[in-house]
């Protein structure tokens, strides 16, 4: 695992660093100008913003085009004759891009973050101050909705991975509409989702869990609670299926 | 034992019969030439025994298990196409192999980079078709396997890199490992085969000992071949 796992970085590495890179050495750019008087550069300085932030959403498309494509081109493309013929697991090959991709968004979130800190605070220091002094009582658990919604912030881009996973893994059972399948997989299961969350939601409504204002912050407590074990759940559903359809109905075309 | 044996081994994609049931049993030590025109399922039989492919019937063993990350140390496997990742260089093929199989000789791999003259810094996205087809024979073939399975190793070269292909793949293979090659191209093939298997439309039609089929037949391979493919 942590062979693959070094040769998984290094792939994913070498397309993803560039484009942080770049959105880095921009935003310091759109930082530079704003400290010019804004009527000398104010054009110039809005184009830079306008681009950091572009090149935000960018990174964000570009991590979910690179997850897609290491698991497409890498497993299940020309790339998986040499990597289903390594004598390793159906686990060990999923985890290893599964965890090269999380590392990917962890970073790609600390560079956006990073990028935006840039672009429009004058001083980095003194917010960076601000996050840390409210850390310690959210570690507390004076507010323990905000742990909620960090595991369930922490596990959305798991399931979300495993979704597209799934879906891919799924998808060889369509033959030469491989493509189309997938993507018709991954909307249909997220519509599936979408009900189900409603669903739950009014379950929980009629269950008597919430009771007017007075129980709104218990109500929204159970209401996480309930998404983290539905994401969590069906994350392992995911996982299971696509170890079940790479281990056991391989057609690599 | 067969390092390799099909047992009604079949395979469908969708409706179409890829393969039709048969069963076959490969000795180690022998050198088997799989033998048939485009589209007559060699490349699905050999995809089959790597476990890349799924059969729709019947099993494949390999040293008497099924396909897994166990027989896969056995198996040494050449695809009919480029399956080294485009963000590596030669030098971090040769990594990648000599970190994944045990049985993988890099003193070996070196001396045919050498020998064919193939530089180790150049990333694999800038080496010409031809080069990846080597260098992917070179990995294929440095490791110290029980079982190799070449799927159409000279098909897309001309003469003289044939001519290389053929005498790295010979010079190479491990004495008591069992190599299946497939090709279309029989008459470079011809004096090195021992055993010949025959596919036709998904459907065994031979399987015999290359010197008994000259004999039945009275001519070379080749001019078998060109009978039963007419």
């Amino acid at each position: 695992m942590s062979k693959l796992l070094k040769y998984e970085l290094w792939a994913v590495g070498r397309l993803f660093l560039p484009i942080a890179a770049a959105l880095l050495l921009v935003s310091l750019v759109a930082r530079a100008l704003g400290t010019l008087p804004p009527e000398t550069f104010s054009s110039v300085f809005q184009v830079g913003r306008a681009l950091s932030f572009l090149l935000v959403a960018g990174v964000a498309v570009f991590t979910l085009g690179i997850t897609l494509q290491r698991f497409r081109r890498s497993l299940l493309g020309d790339e998986g004759y040499l990597m289903f013929m390594l004598p390793v697991s159906v686990d060990a090959l999923i985890l290893s891009k599964l965890v090269a991709a999380l590392l990917m968004c962890l970073l790609g979130l600390l560079v956006a973050g990073f990028s935006v800190l840039l672009i429009s605070m004058r001083d980095i220091g003194q917010a960076l101050r601000e996050v840390a002094g409210a850390l310690p009582a959210l570690l507390r658990g004076e507010e323990p909705e905000w742990l909620q919604f960090l595991l369930l912030a922490a596990l959305a881009p798991v399931f979300g991975i495993l979704l597209c996973y799934v879906c891919m893994a799924l998808a060889m059972l369509a033959g030469n509409r491989r493509g189309l399948a997938a993507v018709g997989l991954f909307f249909a299961t997220m519509t599936l989702m979408q009900l189900l969350g409603v669903a739950l939601n009014s379950l929980m409504a009629g269950a008597g869990l919430f009771r007017g204002d007075a129980d709104h912050v218990g109500y929204l407590r159970a209401l996480l609670w309930a998404a983290i074990g539905l994401e969590g759940f069906f994350g392992a559903i995911f996982y299971f299926v696509t170890r079940y359809m790479l281990k056991n109905r391989l057609n690599l075309e | 034992m067969a390092i390799l044996e099909a047992r009604n081994l079949g395979k469908r994609f969708g409706q179409k019969a890829a393969l039709r049931e048969f069963s076959v049993a490969i000795e180690p030590g022998r050198l088997v030439g799989l033998l048939g025109p485009n589209g007559s399922g060699k490349t699905t039989f050999l995809k089959l025994c790597s476990g890349l492919l799924t059969p729709s019937a019947g099993e494949i063993l390999i040293d008497g298990r099924r396909p897994g990350a166990e027989t896969k140390r056995l198996v040494s496997y050449l695809p009919e196409r480029n399956a080294l990742g485009d963000w590596m260089t030669v030098r971090q093929a040769l990594g990648f192999f000599a970190d994944f199989y045990p049985d993988f000789d890099r003193e070996r791999a070196e001396g045919l980079l050498d020998a064919l003259e193939i530089d180790r810094r150049a990333g694999l996205r800038a080496l010409s078709k031809g080069t990846k087809e080597k260098l992917q024979l070179i990995l294929t073939m440095a490791r110290r396997a029980k079982l190799y399975l070449l799927d159409e190793p000279i098909g897309g070269v001309d003469p003289a890199a044939r001519d290389v292909i053929l005498s790295t793949i010979v010079r190479n293979y491990e004495p008591d490992a069992a190599v299946v090659i497939s090709t279309h191209l029989i008459s470079d093939l011809e004096g090195l085969l021992d055993d010949v298997l025959f596919l036709k439309e998904g459907r065994l039609e031979r399987f015999a000992p290359a010197d008994a089929l000259r004999e039945s037949s009275g001519g070379s391979i080749d001019t078998l071949f060109r009978e039963v493919f007419r």
